[in-house]
């Protein structure tokens, strides 16, 4: 054998081997079976009862977190409508009017549609929105979970989602600009992107998510009056009041639906309440303010106990920061989503509507005598039809101080009752001596939705 | 006397390192030169010394133990024993010398070696292996002998492994081919080189890896002993190189690819490097290094040829000794692990700067997937090939180096503004800004706290570092050991303000150190490395090494930016504190808290194993084995009250530990064989393994138990955190080559396997093609006088990045949370996924020449490429009304739509300007132009935005910076004042710049004088068209004059008060003294006189100037520890070094 034999066979050999080793080293062989990290949650896990009930739950927290909680970032319902209504104002006074972070461009109802993303990104109403849209996307999982694996016996588990979703929405209406869009994350598929949606549209589409979660919730009291509340408050803000007071009959006095938190702050607890954080030590700060913007109501000034507040302390320009007496400074205390105290002063609404003053102001006062302790004195019928509108107004105010009515009621009382935005949302010359109260009555939608969503081109309206 | 010259011919054929034995290299080169025979090769009628063709033969192992025979009769017991066919005439044979010769495992060269020494007889070896004895020619072509020393011009040590080549001098004006090499030879281990050759002149040329090639001519009379001595000066990049391949080392003559060679043994003995970073930065045209800060030990970021992806990681990769070790400086371990259990997110150590730079050989940076291919998965951002140093034949030698020093923060922060006033309204002292209503200015105030010594955080950090080494062996064993510590201290310091603050409230204690010295980096580590020959055809090395750095740091170094805005007011002993868009808030007290203290300690082990077997001289196998080991401890800790003055702190501790653990398996062969026309076929089958594990843990807690630290007593435990990878790979390949003197044509193909899609997946293959040719060889080529050697190149590759194994799903992570009072189990939704997900595709091809001119006084290397990476991943956002994200971050899901393409031309040149005894002046430069494009974003997909006003936008780079622009101010209410209202802002947004200069270069110029004794070396670096956010504009806003100076521009107000960062982004030019060093190099009896063999004293200066008209600290100090995005980070910037080093060797 030649020295050129031996090296073509031994040429040969080493392809043979190499041959070889692919065929051995299979690639599923080599690569495993694309085991998960043990931190990932494998989905396949979720797949089943206690996964969908995990999924039910995730929407509940994501719910809080939005509604009233921050864990530190920001920008929940309760406070983003406190600040664009006259509940809150922003504690920066003296900052530059233009200034885009903290709270200031809504508490003094400048938000111009398009904006810097980089600045967009600072503003308060962009947490809001993407929080309160990602209950929506967490609520379509959950049902989604639910409908696979939760039988019959978890379906009012699907009604509590719905009537969350269904909340959702009525914030996101109440908040922005007409124009939201709903697009979907779709269960065991992708997404859907959607147009933008007018307010009443949204609202419609929240009355059909109540709808479906008065239907759902079977014999669970909580979840079937949470539904009915929500209802109500959807049909109220679409001007079917007959229908509003309809849904709320059968709540009983006592009834509540709070959202709880927690005394340790931080995402991935309880999320306390983002008032506790706002608090003067902190890098900017809200305080509750008395006849913000000559239409305010006289939240502190009237010492009336639904909306006494305490001084916490002075911040950096010397303003006394106020905080509500109904909220515990380190921000566990449940704040109320829907409860009995709004279904009677529907019903009050629904009455007056209707001209029932009688009824109207025998709610009124039923609420003013038994809701709080000690009773508050029985209010009285001011003669005057806007006068009516006015106290019921003001009555739903106190009441609901600081639960995310009041820019929603706000709105209405253009909607509904023909009130110029001057005469019901703070005006003139902003605090602090750096500029004027802007225009504006919502907030728009993020420019992220401008930017990613190609079937989106902006709001159909600013107005109320 | 034994001689290994026939294997050290042999090992510079096939790259291989076969040394002599040790007592005979002395006598060698100290004592004098012998006749020893020629192994010579017949072939074609002609006579030239063997090649690699005959190793396999020559370097037979045989026991000898003769006494007293002659020379006829030990021919005989050496041949029976080797199986060698060896023909001579008893009469050529002395009969009057006996030989005494006792050796085992000697090999057949130096037994012949030595029974024929001085005998005059060479070995000529047939082409079919027979040997024959013929008489050296007499007379006419009587031969004499050249030797001599090669070292290294700058540290004088010996450079071992240099290729020496002879060639007969061309006296021909007909341009004809130069002339086969009379002899080649290399270098030993005390850098020695002995060859005979008959009378003539000649041209002697040396070559070493990492090192500019010297060449000489002389000639040559009968019986002359010639000593002609080297001193090679260190280069970029050199034709005559030997590169380390995937596949098998080969002559950069044949590799189509610029690959830049760093000899890091020759740069540490002199410049200052702390790191292996410190080693490759400026000195790898291509390559950019962003600094995360100036904090001691933290890493920087390496980029080869721009970046190409947005999610995905764009670090390269890192290979030593063959095998690849955890290389990962982007993902989110890339700071201290207790981040994400709520700690403190400072960026950890590099794991590729845990490497000591002082065990380093060489350093070879592959720069894109076109020289990749073959390397595998994720080397489409290049490779970083580390080769550690190895012993080398001879009685021990060691050496060891000493360096003190400090650093120092270079040039001052920029004055703030404070505008001092009372409001009309209540009168009451405020501050206002200028646009503010109702305010009236009383004073405008111009400080800086950090210049005051009372108050500033900066002093004046240390450094002291200890290395030593020991290397040698015999021919069977060799072995390098090194060792190394050191001790930095950074420049961050609690102020005497606040340090006096705190003894006082301590009853007289004084701040512990971790308080009052908070930055600092310590580490210590061991190298090890074993070289040992198995029988005649194997060699195995073995690699250990052993490092352990920790860093401590604190968040006293987050008081930085707040105290660089924060006025005091004296007079009512207040500190205003800036912070956003024009505020303030007040404190009594300079800084906000008593800190928490953070520190990584990584201990890294790694070992690796390699084995060449050459079993035929056409056939070579290789393998290597390896597993490297980085175990994490960090901690963050506050301790139970030590937060003075404020509320009563329980204390705060957050643990991290994590582990990475890193297999890798290579296996391949080469195979030769000869084709027509002198033409070879190399052919070269590998595989691959390997596997990449992390294991991180995390969780903190709050309330500890006064005087522990132990989190198993804290009051409340946070939720752990765990975060773990498993990332498998495999590949496959098959590289043919056809290649002659002259021209080189190699093909590639890489099948690349990895876990991330599971078990059935379809492996992608990844090709390559590449070919050189060498044209200043051929006879048409009218430039010869100039051109020692001219050679073109071009090559296309491509490589594969894989996603991460989860980026498909569609994922709920499910969390422990308080929902209606309860504690239970939440899924929430986090990402949605996407199952189309494919591994990102990279293709290069570069393009250019390599030329050695003017006889070696320059060296010049153009390469272009362009650089492509197809399905780049983008975390493309989503509307915000599709809703599937985590809590505050945007829904976005993965896609690959991305084409981004890198484009750029890098010239290297080398020069040696003056040579001569009493002065050396040489210098290299490497200029790089990268131009960085997102081709294409996907139909339909939105441009991306980052933090900080950086956008991925179709039609510009990746990361550029995008503002709203200022088109206009006008005081129209002629106030004096600009107010936000009376500034014109675009629509939409403009591109600023790019996040990447558009050119950079590095020049390195090292003046020797009086035979090296004193040596000046500068090393500057510049950069152009690198974009930043001034993070130090932005972080003053609130003490801009702009915003509080009546006499400030209206340009300057506008900026300050318009909401856009249009006014705070710069592009920037940078011209920066990276080093300058003065070494003495002491006479050679002072140092014997104290017990060493070379002493040298060295002045060192690093960061020494900074030229540029940026107006932020260090445009330099720009990645974050965690992601791709690059911003300004350089509140802290890189500081000054000056360091003293004294260095020997025994």
């Amino acid at each position: 054998m030649n020295g050129t034999t031996e090296r073509r066979i031994a040429l040969i050999g080493v392809a043979a081997l190499f041959g070889a080793g692919l065929g051995a080293c299979a690639p599923q062989q080599v690569t495993g079976n694309a085991t998960l990290p043990p931190n990932v949650p494998d989905p396949h896990a979720l797949e089943n009862r206690a996964g969908a009930v995990a999924a039910y739950y995730g929407t509940l927290a994501v719910f809080a977190q939005t509604f009233g909680g921050a864990g530190g970032l920001g920008g929940s319902v309760v406070l983003t409508t406190g600040l664009l209504s006259d509940e809150l104002q922003d504690g920066g006074i003296g900052e530059p009017i233009g200034a885009t972070t903290g709270g200031t461009a809504l508490d003094s109802r400048a938000l111009p549609e398009i904006q810097d993303p980089a600045s967009d990104k600072g503003l308060l109403y962009t947490y809001t929105y993407a929080q309160v849209q990602r209950v929506r996307g967490q609520a379509e999982e959950a049902r989604g979970l639910l409908a696979q694996y939760g039988g019959d016996s978890l379906r009012a588990l699907s009604g509590h989602v719905d009537a969350l979703e269904g909340y959702a929405e009525t914030f996101l209406a109440d908040l922005f600009c007409s124009g939201i869009p709903l697009s979907t994350v779709d269960y065991a598929g992708d997404y859907t992107l959607r147009p933008g949606s007018s307010t009443q549209d949204v609202y419609q589409h929240a009355v059909t998510l109540f709808d479906s979660a008065v239907a759902l919730a079977g014999d669970s009291a909580r979840i079937l009056n949470l539904a009915r509340v929500g209802l109500a408050r959807a049909l109220l803000a679409l001007g079917q009041y007959a229908q509003a007071g309809q849904a709320v009959a059968a709540v009983p006095d006592g009834f509540a639906y709070a959202a709880t938190y927690s005394a340790q702050p931080g995402v991935g607890v309880g999320e306390n309440q983002d008032f506790a954080w706002v608090q003067p030590s902190q890098s900017w700060s809200v305080t509750t303010v008395d006849r913000e913007g000559v239409n305010g109501l006289a939240y502190i000034s009237s010492n009336d106990p639904r909306t006494a507040s305490s001084a916490i302390g002075t911040n950096v320009y010397g303003r006394a920061l106020l905080h509500p007496n109904k909220y515990a400074t380190d921000g566990s205390s449940p704040i109320a989503v829907g409860d009995w105290v709004e279904a009677r002063l529907i019903e009050a609404e629904v009455a007056l509507q209707a001209g029932d003053v009688a009824t109207w102001l025998a709610k009124l006062n039923h609420l003013r005598q038994t809701a709080i302790s000690p009773a508050l004195p029985d209010t009285t019928d001011p003669g005057a039809a806007g006068a009516r509108v006015d106290l019921l107004f003001r009555e739903r105010a106190f009441w609901l101080f600081l639960t995310g009515h009041r820019q929603g009621d706000l709105r209405r009382l253009i909607r509904q009752y023909g009130r110029s935005p001057n005469q019901v949302y703070p005006t003139g010359g902003y605090p602090g001596g750096s500029g004027r109260y802007g225009s504006d009555v919502t907030a728009p939608v993020p420019v992220a939705e401008r930017l990613y969503n190609p079937l989106y081109s902006g709001c159909m309206s600013r107005g109320a | 006397m034994r001689h290994f010259w026939v294997w050290l011919v042999l090992a510079a054929t096939v790259g291989l390192d076969q040394r002599g034995d040790a007592q005979l290299w002395l006598a060698d080169h100290v004592t004098y030169l012998r006749t020893a025979p020629l192994f010579l090769r017949s072939s074609d009628g002609r006579v030239e010394p063997v090649d690699g063709n005959l190793r396999w033969l020559l370097g037979r192992r045989l026991s000898l133990h003769l006494v007293r025979v002659t020379v006829k009769e030990a021919l005989t017991e050496i041949t029976r024993q080797a199986g060698l066919s060896l023909a001579y005439s008893d009469d050529a044979l002395p009969l009057d010398t006996h030989i005494s010769l006792h050796a085992d495992g000697i090999t057949l060269a130096g037994a012949l070696d030595d029974v024929l020494s001085d005998t005059g007889l060479n070995v000529v070896f047939s082409p079919n292996g027979q040997a024959t004895l013929v008489k050296q020619p007499r007379g006419a072509i009587q031969v004499g002998t050249v030797g001599g020393y090669v070292t290294d011009s700058t540290t004088r040590r010996p450079i071992v492994g240099a290729v020496v080549t002879i060639t007969e001098k061309d006296t021909s004006t007909t341009g004809a081919a130069r002339p086969t090499p009379t002899a080649t030879v290399v270098t030993n281990d005390s850098g020695w080189y002995q060859v005979q050759i008959p009378p003539g002149e000649y041209v002697i040329r040396v070559r070493a890896v990492g090192y500019a090639s010297a060449e000489r001519t002389f000639a040559f009379a009968e019986d002359e002993r010639l000593i002609l001595r080297f001193a090679l000066r260190m280069g970029m990049t050199r034709l005559a190189e030997v590169v380390v391949t995937a596949t098998v080392p080969k002559r950069r003559l044949d590799i189509p690819n610029d690959i830049t060679t760093i000899r890091a043994d020759s740069i540490t003995a002199t410049q200052p490097i702390r790191s292996v970073t410190d080693l490759l930065e400026t000195r790898v045209p291509g390559l950019e290094v962003r600094h995360t800060s100036g904090v001691p030990g933290d890493p920087s970021r390496l980029r080869l040829r721009g970046a190409s992806s947005v999610l995905e990681s764009n670090d390269p990769i890192v290979i030593v000794d063959g095998v690849r070790v955890y290389s990962d400086q982007s993902s989110d371990r890339a700071q201290n692990l207790t981040a994400q259990a709520g700690g403190v997110p400072f960026a950890a150590p590099s794991p590729l700067d845990q490497i000591d730079p002082n065990s380093i050989e060489t350093i070879e940076v592959l720069k894109g997937p076109a020289a990749a291919t073959l390397y595998g998965q994720d080397a489409a951002n290049g490779v970083i090939v580390i080769t550690t140093k190895h012993g080398r034949a001879g009685p021990p030698r060691w050496t060891s180096s000493v360096e003190r020093g400090i650093t120092e923060m270079p040039g001052a922060y920029p004055l703030g503004y404070f505008r001092w006033g009372h409001g009309i309204a209540d009168n009451t002292p405020r501050y206002c800004t200028l646009q503010a209503q109702g305010c009236v200015t009383d004073s405008v105030v111009r400080f800086q706290l950090l210049s005051n010594p009372q108050y500033t955080l900066l002093g004046q950090g240390e450094r002291t570092a200890v290395t030593a080494g020991v290397s040698g062996g015999t021919a069977q064993l060799t072995y390098a050991l090194g060792a190394n510590v050191s001790d930095e201290t950074g420049l961050i310091r609690l102020p005497l303000e606040a340090a006096t603050r705190y003894t006082a409230a301590h009853g007289g204690i004084a701040p512990p150190d971790w308080m009052a010295r908070p930055d600092g980096y310590k580490r210590w580590g061991a190298t090890s490395r074993i070289q040992a020959q198995l029988g005649a055809t194997a060699i195995v090395s073995l690699t250990a090494m052993f490092e352990r750095g920790t860093q401590r740091r604190s968040t006293l170094e987050g008081e930085l930016p707040s105290l660089m805005n924060t006025y005091y007011d004296a007079a009512s002993g207040q500190y205003y504190h800036a912070y956003g868009g024009g505020r303030f808030t007040t404190d009594d007290q300079v800084l906000s808290q008593f800190y928490t203290r953070v520190e990584d300690v990584a201990t890294t082990f790694m070992n690796s194993a390699n084995l060449t077997w050459q079993p035929r001289p056409w056939l070579q196998a290789n393998a290597d084995v390896g597993l490297q080991l980085i175990s994490r401890d960090d901690q963050s800790v506050l301790p139970y009250g030590a937060d003075v003055g404020r509320s009563d702190s329980t204390g705060m501790l957050g643990v991290g530990r994590g582990t990475s653990v890193v297999h890798t398996v290579n296996i391949r062969a080469i195979a030769t064989t000869p084709l027509p026309r002198n033409f070879r076929l190399q052919t070269a089958v590998g595989a691959n393994y390997n596997s990449t594990s992390t294991n991180d843990f995390a969780f903190s807690g709050t309330g500890l138990v006064p005087g522990t630290s132990s989190v198993g007593q804290a009051g409340q435990l946070g939720f752990p955190v765990q975060n773990a990878l498993d990332v498998t790979s495999f590949g496959w390949y098959v590289e043919p080559s056809i290649s002659r003197k002259d021209f080189n044509l190699s093909l590639g193909l890489r099948l690349d396997g990895g876990s991330t899609f599971g078990t059935h997946v379809k492996l992608p293959a990844f090709p390559q093609i590449g070919a050189t040719y060498v044209i200043s060889d051929k006879a048409w080529f009218p430039l010869k006088r100039v051109f020692n050697v001219l050679r073109l190149r071009a090559v296309y590759g491509g490589a594969g990045t894989w996603p991460g194994p989860a980026d498909r799903l569609r994922l709920l992570t499910q969390q422990s949370r308080l929902v209606d009072s309860r504690s239970v189990t939440t899924a929430e939704l986090t990402a949605l996924g996407n199952t189309q997900l494919r591994p990102e595709r990279s293709t290069e091809t570069e393009g250019g020449f390599d030329a050695d001119l003017f006889d070696g006084r320059l060296s010049v290397s153009l390469s272009a490429y362009r650089k492509m990476r197809h399905d780049a991943l983008m975390s493309v956002p989503l509307p915000p009304s599709v809703g599937g994200a985590g809590y505050g971050a945007p829904p976005a899901v993965l896609r690959n739509i991305g084409v981004v393409r890198n484009t750029g031309l890098e010239l290297t040149l080398g020069t040696h300007l003056v040579r001569s005894a009493l002065v050396d002046w040489s210098a290299d430069l490497g200029v790089a132009r990268n131009h960085n494009l997102v081709v294409s974003l996907g139909p339909g997909v939105a441009p991306l935005f980052l933090g900080a006003g950086q956008r991925v936008v179709a039609g510009y780079p990746l990361f550029g910076y995008w503002a709203r622009p200022i088109l206009g101010y006008a005081d129209q209410n002629h106030d004096g004042v600009i107010q936000p209202g009376e500034v014109l802002l675009g629509d939409s947004l403009v591109f600023m710049g790019a996040a990447e200069p558009n050119y950079e270069a590095g020049l390195h110029s090292t003046l020797a004088l009086f035979g090296s004794a004193l040596t000046l070396t500068l090393g500057f670096q510049y950069q152009n068209g690198l974009t930043q956010q001034n993070v130090v504009l932005t972080n003053g806003l609130a003490v801009s004059q702009g915003l509080n100076d009546p006499h400030a521009s209206f340009g300057a107000q506008a900026a300050a008060v318009a909401p856009t960062a249009y006014g705070e982004i710069e592009t920037v030019s940078v011209l920066r003294l990276t080093g300058l060093t003065v070494s003495f190099r002491v006479p050679s009896a002072v140092a014997r006189g104290m017990g060493a063999e070379a002493l040298a004293v060295t002045l060192q200066g690093a960061n020494v100037a900074l030229w540029t008209n940026y107006r932020g600290k260090d445009p330099n100090v720009n990645a974050f520890s965690t992601g791709n995005a690059v911003a300004d980070a350089g509140l802290l910037p890189i500081p000054r070094t000056w360091q003293l080093r004294v260095s020997a060797s025994y």
